[in-house]
């Protein structure tokens, strides 16, 4: 386990700043691949697909947020997310990331018409990734 | 000289539109309040993907020349103009559209025309100007998506090559009383300025630099659409509220004059009634 170490970790969005806190280490999912970040990391910046951010924080908890991908920089004072959109768990209709699942499901399985394939799945992949981190909400009362 | 009825009628008139305006009057005024915190809230996001953009250049060694960002020889341009749905805000969409007029006087080349709220629209097909694209004004709360489709759409007519240049006219929100109608170039994206000269960390870069524009420079786009739309939202709030505060103080004076008319006539009348009452009062004494 990574040890009492910790570093800022910002999540941005063009509403609003989401959240600004300590953590021990990020796990993130890239657009290569879902990559982690502890304290000290080089600076880089990452492309995120849209996906669940797992931010580690300083009690041991697991905290969960939806991005609807976007960007991760590391700097050496701080780390930021810039995402098109960010939501935790609470914030998530799970009703309406359902229906977007399926819609998009149904659009990408449609051959015939012609379709914004990266698009639909784009949409899928959001929904997905809502749907996921709703899953985690009750896990901390 | 209008009868009593008359002028107590135009009163009760005034009075309603009063009511109106000045209701009008402060719901702009907690729209404005709502838009510049929005405007504010914006500018973390803002501030930040610019400066990264500009460490991806400038760590790519000025390298990337992103289409999105290399000016071409000019053939065709797109403008998008920014007003608002409704009316009843002062001289708000006049000065924007004024802009954009202007703005087309100047061209050499032919000009397509992208509107964004219902007054550019119905302005610009009355002069049978060549509208491309038309949205609705996006609603109070902007979001993501209606923002997303506009810069969307403006970013693949670029990439196609349909449009060489792209610019936006809006209103620029410098304060309650004032906004700045200004048409400014939205793409080819201007290179961000050599940043001040901090300490930089050189970046690594997950895809290459090349990839990441790909991604980054949309959105940043997107930013740019959003900040305009933003601002162009609060100036629309601001234009109302300042032409509503007016109308309803001169409504205030209207009623004030009309009060005073009301009671010019109606000492006139008791006098004329009085009179005749105690002419009539002579007469009877007379005989």
């Amino acid at each position: 386990m990574a040890g009492d170490k910790t570093f800022q970790l910002e999540i941005l969005t063009l509403q609003k700043a989401c959240l600004r806190e300590p953590v021990k280490f990020v796990v993130a999912p890239g657009q290569e691949g879902v990559f982690e970040i502890l304290p000290g990391h080089a600076p880089f910046v990452f492309a995120l697909k849209p996906g669940a951010l797992r931010l580690h924080l300083p009690d041991n908890q697991d905290r969960h947020i939806a991005v609807g991908g976007g960007f991760l920089v590391v700097q050496p004072e701080q780390t930021t997310v810039l995402a098109r959109s960010a939501e935790r768990p609470e914030e998530i209709d799970k009703a309406r990331a359902e229906r977007a699942k399926e819609r998009a499901e149904a659009r990408l399985a449609d051959k015939t018409s012609a379709i914004d394939s990266a698009r639909a799945t784009a949409a899928l992949q959001r929904a997905l990734a809502r749907l996921k981190v709703a899953s985690y909400l009750p896990v901390s009362p | 000289m209008a009868s009593l009825r008359d002028i107590r009628r135009r009163i009760k008139g005034v009075k309603n539109i009063r009511q109106v305006t000045r209701a009008m009057n402060m719901i702009a005024a907690a729209r404005l309040r709502r838009a510049q915190s929005k405007a504010e809230s914006a500018r973390p996001y803002a501030e930040r993907i610019t400066g990264i953009l500009q460490d991806v250049v400038s760590s790519s060694g000025g390298a990337a020349r992103h289409p999105l960002m290399a000016s071409r020889e000019v053939k065709r341009i797109a403008l998008v103009i920014v007003t608002s749905d409704r009316g009843l805000c002062g001289a708000f969409n006049a000065g924007i559209i004024r802009e954009a007029q202007h703005f087309f006087q100047k061209q050499t080349v032919p000009v397509d025309v992208i509107t964004i709220g219902r007054k550019a629209r119905e302005h610009f097909q009355r002069l049978d100007a060549n509208i491309v694209q038309q949205f609705p004004q996006p609603s109070r709360d902007v979001r993501l998506e209606e923002i997303g489709a506009i810069a969307k759409q403006v970013i693949t007519d670029y990439g196609t090559g349909k449009h060489d240049q792209v610019f936006l006219a809006y209103a620029k929100f410098v304060s309650v009383l004032k906004s700045q109608p200004a048409v400014t170039q939205l793409l080819p994206l201007a290179q961000p300025a050599a940043s001040d000269k901090q300490q930089r960390a050189a970046y690594e870069f997950e895809p290459g630099a090349e990839e990441l524009l790909n991604t980054l420079l949309p959105q940043y786009v997107e930013v740019l659409v959003y900040r305009s739309l933003v601002e162009s939202l609060a100036s629309e709030q601001a234009a109302r509220m300042v032409a509503m505060k007016a109308a309803t103080d001169s409504a205030s004076d209207m009623i004030t004059g009309l009060t005073r008319q009301y009671n010019n006539a109606r000492q006139a009348s008791i006098t004329s009634q009085l009179l005749e009452v105690v002419s009539g009062a002579d007469a009877l004494e007379k005989k």
